[in-house]
């Protein structure tokens, strides 16, 4: 049995999910990455491994469940790029995250945001998304990655931690 | 849950709108979302334009989304895809292995080179070609000092009184052999064969043969020519005396002007330093 095979009935119902959440998928990686055929080429792989690790799929939202693996690819596509900070400022990007004011996170605080995440381990990076890109409370973070809303506050603050220090370190190159 | 709370991290960007989930949800998998909670939805979207504007916008970008990249054209690609032959999966530990492999392979060819190194100063190198000498016909000279094991002469380092030399010759062939020398002053000294009045007769070797016997330098300091002469026939100690001698007296007694010798045979010719320790 060859390949095309094997997949044929998981490609109609990659059919589907692609007309109802590609835009979506496509939407959260172009947050992450901004870069249109980067998006491209990641929107292919969230829905090549849909196929081929259908079985990881766990019930509930399948829209969260593609947009998690999209996430994943976008990290680890700009962990391995190591997205450059040159032009962005610390005071207009790393301040808002830093200042656990808001969630409302523009296009160059995202910057940072990024990079936050990049130097985060996972379960923060998770919470992080959710948090800001998502915009969920706290309760509804909790309730998305079933752990406690003083997990996520930790987690939060870690990732507060890792935004400070990371502007420390870009304070000392004299940018 | 649809607005946010009063606290600065539970709070809402906009405070009395949804969140950017919810409005995904809504525009794209709203019959996953449990039903009391669209109920919440509906209320609000029922006082809230924006809201509803954003969820309509959503759904109006997917259909242009899909109009520039067609269900069609995107399954194609994955197709495509599926149905490239698979390469091979490396885990995490097959790339541990791998990069172990390649840690040692460079290890082993920085050892190799080392090795290589330590034999190029320590063992006859042909490439080492004194004046006169052929790719076929060389001379090499290996220098022992102060009890230390013999390491092969270098061109630039001059050589001191007491040093104990050795020489070491490749040949083209089967031949005799004599080496001597002449020294600043014109004193003539034969260095090989010991004892022996004519040149001696050597078989051939693919490598370098060294000479029996070794020689104590005297307390001469200055310079000093060696004369590798290589021949199909006897020369006699007499006859490689006076072409020395010869050689010698039409240079002015300058050994590095002398080129060649006035004999039927092949001739190496080096000159080297003595100076004192």
């Amino acid at each position: 049995m060859d390949d095309i095979q094997k997949y044929s009935i998981d490609l109609e119902t990659v059919r589907t999910m692609y007309e109802e959440f590609g835009y979506a998928v496509h939407r959260r990686c172009m947050q992450l990455l901004r870069d249109r055929t980067a998006a491209d080429d990641i929107l292919q792989e969230v829905f090549l491994r849909v196929v081929k690790y259908r079985h990881t799929y766990r019930g509930g939202s399948r829209l969260a469940w593609l947009k998690r693996i999209a996430e994943r690819l976008c990290l680890d596509k700009i962990r391995k790029e190591k997205p450059s900070l040159d032009n962005v400022s610390i005071d207009d990007g790393c301040e808002t995250i830093i200042s656990e004011q808001s969630t409302n996170i523009s296009g160059e605080d995202r910057s940072w945001l990024i990079q936050i995440m990049t130097n985060a381990p996972l379960r923060i990076q998770k919470v992080v998304v959710l948090h800001y890109l998502e915009e969920m409370t706290l309760e509804e973070v909790s309730a998305a990655i079933g752990c406690s809303s003083s997990t996520v506050k930790r987690r939060l603050r870690k990732m507060h931690h890792i935004a400070k220090k990371l502007k420390k370190d870009y304070s000392k190159q004299g940018k | 849950m649809l607005s946010k709370q009063a606290k600065p991290t539970n709070s809402h960007p906009s405070d009395s709108h949804l969140a950017i989930w919810l409005l995904e949800a809504l525009a794209f998998e709203s019959h996953a979302i449990p039903s009391e909670m669209v109920q919440q939805c509906s209320q609000h979207l029922n006082q809230c334009n924006q809201c509803k504007q954003a969820i309509d916008k959503l759904k109006t970008m997917r259909h242009e989304f899909l109009q520039a990249r067609p269900s069609h054209e995107f399954i194609k690609s994955i197709h495509r895809h599926l149905n490239q032959p698979i390469k091979p999966q490396i885990g995490v530990g097959r790339k541990i292995d791998l990069r172990f492999s390649v840690a040692m392979g460079v290890l082993s060819i920085l050892a190799l080179v080392i090795f290589f190194f330590i034999l190029k100063t320590q063992l006859p190198d042909s490439t080492i070609r004194y004046k006169g000498a052929g790719i076929d016909l060389s001379l090499a000279l290996y220098v022992s000092r102060n009890g230390r094991p013999a390491v092969m002469h270098a061109d630039d380092q001059p050589l001191h009184p007491d040093d104990i030399i050795r020489f070491a010759v490749k040949l083209p062939n089967e031949g005799y052999v004599f080496i001597a020398s002449l020294d600043d002053s014109g004193v003539f000294a034969r260095f090989y064969p010991q004892p022996g009045n004519q040149s001696a007769f050597l078989p051939y070797r693919e490598d370098q043969t060294i000479l029996p016997g070794a020689i104590k330098l005297d307390a001469f300091i200055g310079n000093e020519l060696i004369a590798l002469i290589f021949s199909n026939h006897p020369i006699d100690e007499k006859t490689i005396r006076h072409a020395l001698n010869l050689a010698y007296r039409q240079s002015k007694g300058r050994l590095q002007d002398i080129m060649s010798l006035d004999l039927n045979a092949r001739i190496v010719l080096a000159v080297i330093q003595k100076v004192p320790i």
